[in-house]
């Protein structure tokens, strides 16, 4: 297990180290200047842009930005947000926790709400239930993000107000006592978390109800029924834990989903995490917030595949022998 | 205050249970709001302004402002020497009200003397004074900390403290917007605080995220991705001002900002974007409309260069009667009306509805697809293809206009171009481009035609000289006319309104008839404002300039207007 540990965390720093390289050469290949980009329709002076572009040692060649690039990277130094004038790790600290927050509670959705809808389905395969929630799943699946985030906004935002429309908390957040703060944080979580949720929802259960299926037709499954068990023991002790294997490598699969969708989620209900900081500073061409927003997004998906690979040797410790 | 219809929707069967279940949520944070809210009587200033804007502010200090976000909020914290006025003349000192500076003299026709308030104060309790003056003239044109301002103070020789409060602006020549560049471009920083800073090392520096100003408000809290937090400065030494606070929220989404305004989980906002956002709002009854000027104005640039050999005249675009007859082609009063509505005019030219320069009487270009023939028939574009399109020597008469996709408006006004311009026998493609990629194309001049936007200051001259006079680092489409160039240079130094008026309207007209684009529209703008605002104005350059003087009336208090408050 442990070289197994090592070998994966190398092949981690690999990739990061990939994923640096890349960004640093996409940017700068992608059209527009990061210096113009902080002056939308207003006319400046050239020389003005000049010294913002010398200040943000944009003025020097490709080689020598990447080896300072790379430099400051190894230090923990992801240098300074050219549109908002500060460490662009600031951006990062203040926005992180409210990305985790969100991907937790939609990845929480999504297992818990596809999960027991696919054991459902499983369980009862060809059933009436089965083809309506089939039905179900697959629109829900089919629905793009943003127009569902929208719909949630109107209906249960604005029409029936029982759930703010965006923010991650009310602007008046702090004068609130800890139990408000708490009841706020949540109000505020519902809509976003459900729009991110669903859609991953939908799919755990389409792929859960075939491993679900799979396993019911196994001997193991009849000789439990032969053995007397109740249909409750067989579903959940001997089906459901069969089937795990393919919900545990979609874990690993739905982070960077998770990610890139909450690009568009965190947009349409100004929940200011790191889709929303990533959305404005590829607008403003903010190289430096890019850059820290893709490396933590990686360190954090590559994180995630590694824990669901450790999950999966211990799910089925055949895959370990083999 | 909080809407309690969720309790009366009715729902059959078992929906009633999630229904209840939600409205007792909805029941309960209106308790928890409720009793939070303070219960003190409320004495000005008194509750809270919560403001949707749609980008985060780059900075607090004004020095750095570029950003029309970032100018509104440091404009709280900190004041200039007078404040332009609500019809934003620049000539003279006509409309300016006094802030750090109580009362001017013009001493000479290049010196005016300024006597400052002596009880202005900064938050730290130390007074205001010359030498903060003179320090924030240096600072702004400090090479190191790189104002954008820089260009507009540079008529400005020195600035010298004469007294303790009194200090003298020397200008290069006599011009009629002296007043204005002193005053408009600069807010007073605090010296005693700034002034040991390294000027290249200011822009990071933490006294910069935690600014100590002489405004209205201080700075409560600044979290930089999503929220700004300003407190009324109780002690401000012109008057307290109406609301206690003011919460500034970063929502990028304009329909978000809408259903929040409707929702009344927000106050204000200065543009609601699409006329059918701008509708939902004026359904909405407890949500007020404010329509004003605003200081933008979209384009279709022409390019006069080849794009694909830069040092040769663009084949179709160089020709300044081809010009003049695309913009008689064009239905502009059409396409205003069908894109922005009534809240839209035609311009012209290079001019914005909130600039002074609008209401001169130049004729627009009118709408005459015969003359716009005829033009064409006199440069040889006589037969027609099997298409309907004009054709010379074998070659078609025709364009690719460069689009921003960002912008919704822009791309329907293309479409109706197109449609119109091939009534006129004109094919126009249209090449819509990510916002960052076709400002690189544009303004590396790789483009038939682009369009385009500006946004302007009250004083229109250099945002016009730099994009449509000779080698201004805007002009994309390399237009150069040496009468024009010296007639703007004529109006911005004239010495009087009435000459500067003279050779601003010779300027337009100059353009009307050697045209560099045609000037498609200028937009009015909608500001969505809660209605139990009181006392507010929306200025065309500024959204938070008379935010100060707005109150709320005690009976209208929603339950969040003082949770929190001090």
């Amino acid at each position: 297990m442990g070289r197994f540990v090592l070998r994966r965390l190398a092949q981690s720093a690999v990739i990061v180290f990939l994923v640096a390289t890349l960004t640093f050469v996409l940017l700068r290949m992608a059209p527009g200047d990061p210096v113009r980009a902080q002056f939308r329709d207003v006319t400046v002076s050239q020389e003005v842009i000049d010294e913002y572009r010398r200040s943000w040692g944009l003025d020097r060649s490709m080689p020598v930005q990447y080896v300072q690039y790379l430099g400051n990277l190894i230090r923990g130094d992801f240098g300074q947000s050219f549109s908002l004038h500060r460490p662009a790790w600031d951006v990062i600290r203040e926005a992180l926790p409210n990305t985790v927050v969100l991907a937790l509670a939609a990845l929480g959705i999504s297992f818990a709400t596809g999960m027991v809808l696919g054991t459902a389905q499983g369980a009862n395969p060809n059933s009436r239930m089965d083809h309506t929630l089939t039905v179900i799943t697959l629109a829900v699946f089919s629905i793009p993000i943003f127009w569902l985030g929208l719909m949630f906004m109107l209906v249960f935002g604005q029409w029936m107000g029982w759930f703010p429309i965006g923010g991650e908390v009310s602007p008046v957040y702090r004068g609130l006592p800890l139990v408000g703060q708490l009841a706020d944080r949540f109000r505020h979580l519902v809509l976003p978390a459900l729009t991110l949720g669903l859609g991953g929802a939908a799919v755990v259960a389409r792929f859960h109800r075939a491993a679900m299926a799979e396993a019911f037709a196994e001997n193991f499954i009849r000789t439990a029924r032969a053995k007397g068990l109740s249909e409750q023991t067989v579903v959940l002790k001997h089906a459901l834990r069969n089937a795990l294997l393919p919900a545990i490598t979609m874990f690993g699969l739905s982070l960077p989903v998770l990610f890139s969708g909450s690009v568009l989620v965190e947009y349409v209900f100004a929940w200011h995490g790191m889709g929303l900081a990533a959305f404005e500073a590829v607008g403003r061409r903010d190289y430096n917030v890019v850059t820290a927003i893709t490396m933590i997004g990686a360190t954090l998906v590559v994180a995630g595949n590694m824990v669901a690979d450790l999950l999966y040797r211990l799910a089925d410790p055949r895959t370990a022998e083999s | 205050m909080l809407d309690l219809a969720p309790l009366t929707i009715p729902f059959p069967g078992g929906h009633m249970r999630t229904t209840k279940a939600a409205a007792c949520l909805t029941l309960a944070w209106t308790i928890v709001i409720t009793a939070c809210a303070s219960d003190r009587p409320c004495a000005s200033p008194c509750g809270t302004i919560i403001v949707n804007i749609t980008g985060a502010p780059e900075t607090v200090l004004p020095v750095f402002a570029v950003s029309s976000n970032a100018q509104a909020i440091t404009g709280l914290l900190f004041l200039p020497l007078a404040e332009i006025g609500n019809d934003l003349n620049y000539l003279g000192d006509g409309g300016f009200e006094p802030r750090i500076a109580r009362s001017w003299t013009f001493e000479d026709s290049v010196t005016i003397v300024f006597a400052l308030d002596r009880r202005a104060t900064w938050e730290d309790g130390e007074p205001v004074t010359a030498r903060d003056v003179v320090f924030t003239y240096e600072l702004y044109r400090h090479p190191a900390v790189n104002s954008d301002e820089r260009e507009d103070i540079s008529d400005i020789v020195a600035v010298e403290a004469r007294e303790e409060h009194i200090v003298a602006f020397s200008f290069s020549h006599p011009y009629q917007q002296q007043f204005y560049d002193a005053t408009y471009h600069m807010r007073i920083h605090p010296a005693h605080l700034l002034d040991t800073i390294p000027r290249e090392a200011l822009r990071t520096h933490d006294l910069t995220r935690a600014p100590v100003g002489s405004g209205p408000y201080r700075l409560g809290r600044w979290d930089v991705n999503s929220t700004v937090e300003l407190l009324a400065n109780p002690d401000f030494f012109l008057g307290a001002p109406g609301v206690a606070r003011i919460v500034v929220q970063v929502v990028p989404d304009l329909n978000t900002t809408v259903s929040q305004l409707i929702a009344e989980e927000t106050d204000f906002a200065d543009f609601l974007g699409s006329p059918s956002n701008v509708q939902r709002v004026r359904e909405t009854k407890e949500v007020a409309v404010i329509d004003f000027p605003s200081l933008a104005y979209v384009f279709v640039g022409f390019n006069l260069r080849d794009p694909s050999s830069p040092n040769r005249p663009h084949p179709l675009f160089a020709n300044r009667d081809v010009r003049r007859a695309i913009g008689l082609a064009v239905d502009l009063a059409a396409i205003a009306e069908a894109v922005l509505g009534d809240s839209s005019a035609v311009p012209s030219g290079p001019v914005s509805r909130g600039n002074a320069l609008w209401d001169y009487e130049v004729e627009r270009t009118p709408f005459d697809v015969g003359r716009a023939t005829q033009l064409l028939e006199s440069q040889g574009w006589t037969e027609t293809d099997s298409q309907g399109y004009r054709v010379r020597n074998g070659q078609r008469l025709s364009f690719t206009l460069l689009v921003p996709s960002s912008s919704g408006m822009r791309r329907q006004a293309a479409i109706i171009m197109e449609s119109q311009l091939h009534a006129a026998g004109i094919e126009m493609l249209i090449e819509e481009l990510e916002f960052n990629a076709w400002y690189e194309r544009s303004q590396r001049g790789r483009f038939d035609a682009t369009l385009g936007n500006w946004g302007q200051k009250p004083n229109p001259a250099n945002a016009i000289g730099g994009a449509w006079g000779t080698g201004g680092p805007d002009n994309w489409g390399s237009y150069s006319n040496a009468a024009f160039d010296s007639m703007l240079a004529a109006a911005s130094r004239a010495t009087n309104p009435a000459q500067a008026r003279t050779n601003w309207l010779a300027a337009l007209r100059l353009l009307q008839r050697d045209p560099p684009a045609v000037w498609v529209f200028a937009p009015s703008q909608a500001a969505g404002v809660h209605g139990r605002l009181q006392n507010v104005f929306v200025r065309s350059d500024d959204w938070g300039a008379t935010m100060w003087r707005w109150q709320i009336a005690s009976d209208q208090m929603l339950p969040r207007d003082r949770v929190g408050v001090p």
